[in-house]
Order: C-alpha cells, then sequence, then structure tokens
C-alpha cells in the first residue's frame, strides 16, 4: 500500500522534473546550484549540503549507471526541499553484477552495501558518495528514498524500511525540512567518514 | 608560471564531477597554477578526482569551503 502511494509520488514529481542529457549533467546542475543559492529562507550549511547531495548523485550517474538520461528535481513544498535525481541506466545491483560476480548478495543487499559501506569499482579511496549522502540526510531530520534495479529504501534517522518498487533505473527522492540545522564541523566529519555508527 | 583560472575554462562556478577535472588535463603542465577565485563549490568527486591527478599542483585564491574540502578528502576514512 504504501508502496503504491510512493510510486505515485514519484511519477508526479517525475513529471515535474527536468530532463537532461547525462552527458551535459554538470550545467543543468549550475543552473539548479543558481537557484539553490538565492534562497531566503535555507542556512548556508543546508545550501552545502544540497550542492553536496547533487553533485555526488550526479557523479554516480555518469561514472557507473551507463544512463542516457537523466531527471533532476529541486523544489519545496509543504516546508521541505526536494530533491529528485533519477535516471534510466543499469541500476546498482546490476553494477554489482559486472564487477563482483561472485558476491552472494540479492539485489536488496547490494543496494544497502552501497548505501551503508560504499563500494568502489575503481580501486581505493572511491565510493563514498552514496553513504556520506546517507549520513547527511540522517544528520538533518530528512527523508531519503533510494530505489535502483527495482528495490532500495526508505531511510529517516532512525529507520531503514525496504522497498520494492517496479521503476526503471535509480531513483532519488529526498526531502530536507526548510529550516533544518547541519554545522560545518559536523557536515565534514560526515565526508570524511567519522560520524560512522555502521 | 602559467595560471589556470578554472571558472573560465570549464565555464562554471561549481566544479560538481570527476569529468570536470579530467578536463583540466589538456591545460595543465608541470608549472601550472590553479586558479580557485571565481569557483564558488567543490564537491568531494572533483575534490578526489583533481588531487589524484595533480597532487603535486600549486592551488590559488581558494575560498574556505572549497578549501575545507580539498582537506577533509583526504582525510576520508574507509
Amino acid at each position: 500500500m504504501f508502496e503504491n502511494e510512493l510510486k505515485k509520488e514519484i511519477d508526479f514529481l517525475l513529471d515535474k522534473a527536468t530532463l537532461l542529457e547525462v552527458k551535459e549533467i554538470e550545467n543543468d546542475l549550475a543552473t539548479v546550484f543558481n537557484k539553490v543559492t538565492t534562497e531566503n529562507e535555507i542556512s548556508s550549511q543546508i545550501k552545502e549540503a544540497v550542492f553536496y547531495i547533487l553533485s555526488e548523485l550526479s557523479d554516480n550517474v555518469k561514472q557507473h549507471s551507463k544512463a542516457s538520461k537523466s531527471w533532476i528535481l529541486y523544489n519545496k513544498d509543504k516546508g521541505n526541499i526536494i530533491i529528485l535525481l533519477a535516471d534510466n541506466g543499469i541500476g546498482i545491483p546490476a553494477v554489482f553484477d559486472r564487477y563482483f560476480p561472485d558476491l552472494d548478495k540479492n539485489d536488496l543487499e547490494k543496494v544497502r552495501e552501497a548505501l551503508e559501506k560504499g563500494v568502489s569499482t575503481k580501486g581505493e579511496g572511491r565510493g563514498y558518495g552514496l553513504r556520506t549522502v546517507r549520513g547527511i540526510v540522517e544528520a538533518t531530520a530528512a527523508e531519503m528514498v533510494f530505489i535502483s534495479g527495482g528495490v532500495g529504501y526508505k531511510i529517516t534517522k532512525n529507520k531503514k524500511d525496504p522497498l520494492e518498487i517496479d521503476v526503471a533505473g535509480t531513483i532519488t527522492l529526498i526531502k530536507i525540512p526548510v529550516d533544518a540545522r547541519l554545522d560545518s564541523s559536523q557536515f565534514y566529519k560526515i565526508i570524511e567518514g567519522r560520524n560512522e555508527r555502521n | 608560471m602559467k595560471e589556470i583560472k578554472i571558472n573560465n575554462l570549464l565555464k562554471t562556478n561549481y566544479l560538481v564531477t570527476r569529468d570536470m577535472a579530467d578536463k583540466l588535463k589538456k591545460y595543465y603542465s608541470p608549472e601550472s597554477t590553479f586558479d580557485f577565485s571565481e569557483i564558488n563549490f567543490i564537491s568531494a568527486a572533483f575534490a578526489d578526482e583533481f588531487q589524484r591527478k595533480f597532487l603535486t599542483s600549486r592551488v590559488i585564491n581558494l575560498k574556505q569551503n572549497v578549501k575545507k574540502m580539498l582537506v577533509t578528502v583526504s582525510k576520508r576514512q574507509n
């Protein structure tokens, strides 16, 4: 039931999102960043966090998804900053299958590993993006829905509910309270990985 | 000394993807200095790729948040 409502919400937001070519994703991000910069009711550190989230998700699309198209939405609604980034790529489970064919995990476990531990397909010191985005979500009392290859999680500060939704590619939907606060030292601790409890 | 004014080359004040760091390669020489004066934000992905590619390069005119991201990314933990 909940998943049906979520699917409707995602479809609604995707209709409002801007369709863009993955190879030109940086240009569209700059447009969104300029819009975020002019917001008066959002703290400067939350703006930096929004930039961080959109950057990391977009870089993942470019580096790993093999997507040709992406959809981006930045909006404010009912006291929340709404961020949606979607692509028509192969999804995280397929990336795992390609790079780690012997890994004995189901699709949901693969997505969980990417969100919690960080996974790199290109060597040491990489693959922190999703883990950090999750850290920012938890630190700002935000809500994140992450679905890749049809499976994923709804994540809040104290809860992680598994989801199974029939959507292609990867979709990230994040709602951050407009009045959320995140101090600078906490933000950089999250990026460093010093906030981890897993 | 050759100064590379990054925003002029990449046509933006926001450095977001690894590809953007990669694009700087063609302008780089060992005598280069990277000028970040108009750059408002760099992502962790850009910062990591930039440091991998231009480890010993000089950087100038960093805003506080840009400097902080470069330092933070170099300290990331597994």
